[in-house]
C-alpha cells in the first residue's frame, strides 16, 4: 500500500511546530481579509479579501490535520479542504459576474463612498 | 523540526502574509491582482509544506491559474473611470452607514487576539487519521483522501458537486446566456497561441487523465483532474477554438450536471440491493468510484471552462455591440 512513510522528527529543543506556524498564519489571513471586507471599497478587493479569508480557514484546517497526524496527515480535512477550494473558486466567479452586472447597470465600482 | 526547515517555513509564512496584505492594500488593481495569484502560489507551496499535496495540486491551479484568468479579465470591465447615474439605476450613495476605520481596525485586532489564543491552547482532539486508516481496506481505493472524498463522506462530496452545477445556474441567473452564443467557431491566426495550445491542450487532457486514474492509490482525483481539464479547455477557448459554444446548448448543459446525476444515480440505484444511500457494494467499490469520478472530472472541468466562456463571451459583447455598456441587450437573454 503505498503510504508514505513519514519521518520522525525528534522532539528535542522545544521550537515551534510547523503546524503551529501555519496556524498563526492562518489566523493572520482570516484577520488581513476581515479588515480588507470592511475597509476596501472597490468590489473587486471586496472579493478578493474573501477569498483570503477562506484562504485562512483552510489552512486552519490542514495544520491542524498536521497536528493529528499518525502516520499520515489526517486526511478528513485534506478532503474538505479540496472540495473547498473548488466550491470557493465557483463562489468568488459568481461573486465577480454579480459585480460585473452592478458595475454594467450603474457604472459604478463600490458601495458608499462620499456623495459627489 | 530542524532549523532549516523554520527557516524555510518562517520565509513562506511571512511571503503569504505580505502577498495577502499586500493584494488589498496596494492602490492599483492591477497589482493587487497580480500579487493575489502569486499568493495564491505561494499558498499552494504551503500545502505541500504541511503534507497535503492533493491540496497542492488542487490550488496550484485553482489559485494561480483559473482564478487568475477570472480576475485579471474582470480588471477590464473596471478599467475607466466611474460614470456614476449613467445607466438604469444608481448605487444610493449615504445609504450604507460606515464606522470609522479605527473602530473596525480595533474591533479586528481585538477579534484576532483571541482567535490567536484560541488557535495556540486548542485541545487535542486526535483526529479520525486512525479511523480512515483502518477503513481503508473497505473502501475500494488505496489512498486514503480520495477513501474518505468518495466512500466515506461521499454524501459531503456529491453536494459540493451539487454547488458547482448551483454556482453555475447562479451566474447565468446573473448575466444571462450571451456568452454562449452558437456558432463562433473561429480559430485564431495567432501563431504563438495557436502552437501553445496544439501542442499543451492534448497534454492536459493526458494529464487530467493520468491524475484522475492516480487519485485511487497516490495524491490525485477528481478535483484535481477536473481542474486541469478545465484549464485545457480555457487554453482551447483562448486559442479560438471556442468549443462550448460549439456543442449544442443541451449537449453543454448535460455535461455540467452529469457529475451530479451519476454520482445521486449510483447512489439511489444501489438502494435496490438492500443497501444505504450512496453505499458502493464492497467488491465493486474500485470501479464504481473511478466511475463516479470520471463524471465528476467532467462536470468540474467544463464547468471551469465555462466560467471563463462566461467572462470572455461578455467581453465580447461588450466591444461587439455598439450601444457600449448599459444597453439594452445586457441582463436579459
Amino acid at each position: 500500500m503505498p503510504i508514505p512513510q513519514r519521518v520522525q522528527t525528534g522532539k528535542g529543543a522545544r521550537v515551534m511546530e510547523t503546524h503551529e506556524l501555519y496556524g498563526v498564519v492562518a489566523v493572520g489571513l482570516f484577520c488581513i481579509g476581515l479588515a480588507a471586507v470592511f475597509l476596501c471599497r472597490h468590489l473587486l478587493k471586496k472579493i478578493i479579501a474573501t477569498k483570503i479569508i477562506g484562504a485562512g480557514a483552510f489552512l486552519m484546517l490542514i495544520s491542524i490535520a498536521e497536528r493529528d497526524a499518525e502516520i499520515i496527515a489526517d486526511p478528513v480535512p485534506h478532503a474538505m479542504v479540496i472540495t473547498g477550494i473548488v466550491v470557493a473558486v465557483s463562489a468568488a466567479a459568481f461573486a465577480l459576474a454579480l459585480a460585473r452586472q452592478i458595475r454594467m447597470k450603474s457604472g459604478q465600482s463600490e458601495f458608499g463612498g462620499e456623495p459627489k | 523540526m530542524s532549523v532549516l526547515n523554520l527557516i524555510i517555513d518562517t520565509l513562506l509564512a511571512l511571503l503569504i502574509l505580505g502577498l495577502a496584505l499586500r493584494a488589498v492594500a496596494v492602490q492599483s488593481l492591477y497589482q493587487s491582482a497580480i500579487s493575489f495569484i502569486a499568493f495564491g502560489l505561494m499558498l499552494a507551496l504551503a500545502w505541500a509544506r504541511l503534507a497535503a499535496p492533493d491540496v497542492a495540486l488542487a490550488e496550484a491551479a485553482i489559485g494561480a491559474g483559473l482564478l487568475g484568468v477570472l480576475l485579471i479579465h474582470s480588471l477590464r470591465d473596471f478599467a475607466g473611470e466611474d460614470d456614476g447615474e449613467a445607466a438604469g439605476f444608481a448605487i444610493k450613495l449615504g445609504q450604507y452607514p460606515r464606522l470609522p476605520s479605527f473602530f473596525i481596525l480595533l474591533g479586528i485586532g481585538i477579534f484576532s487576539g483571541v482567535l490567536l489564543v484560541a488557535v495556540l491552547q486548542m485541545p487535542d482532539g486526535g483526529g479520525l487519521t486512525a479511523a480512515s486508516v483502518t477503513a481503508l481496506a473497505d473502501s475500494g481505493v488505496d489512498h486514503p483522501v480520495t477513501a474518505v472524498l468518495l466512500n466515506y463522506r461521499s454524501y459531503d462530496t456529491w453536494l459540493e458537486i451539487g454547488v458547482l452545477v448551483i454556482a453555475m445556474l447562479a451566474i447565468f441567473c446573473a448575466g444571462g446566456f450571451e456568452g454562449f452564443r452558437r456558432g463562433q467557431w473561429r480559430p485564431r491566426q495567432d501563431l504563438i497561441i495557436a502552437r501553445f495550445a496544439r501542442l499543451l491542450a492534448p497534454l492536459m487532457v493526458l494529464v487530467a487523465g493520468y491524475l484522475l486514474w492516480l487519485g485511487k492509490a497516490y495524491p490525485g482525483g477528481a478535483f484535481q483532474a477536473g481542474v486541469v481539464l478545465g484549464a485545457a479547455g480555457i487554453i482551447l477557448q483562448m486559442a479560438g477554438w471556442h468549443f462550448v459554444e460549439a456543442m449544442s446548448r443541451w449537449l453543454w448543459q448535460w455535461g455540467l450536471a452529469i457529475g451530479f446525476a451519476f454520482f445521486l444515480f449510483a447512489g439511489i440505484g444501489f438502494m435496490a440491493f438492500d443497501l444505504a444511500f450512496l453505499e458502493y457494494p464492497a467488491a465493486h467499490a474500485g470501479i464504481l468510484i473511478l466511475w463516479v469520478e470520471s463524471f465528476a472530472t467532467l462536470s468540474i472541468g467544463l464547468t471551469m471552462t465555462c466560467f471563463y466562456v462566461y467572462f470572455t463571451g461578455m467581453d465580447a459583447d461588450t466591444s461587439a455591440g455598439a450601444n457600449g455598456k448599459g444597453g439594452a441587450g445586457h441582463g436579459n437573454a
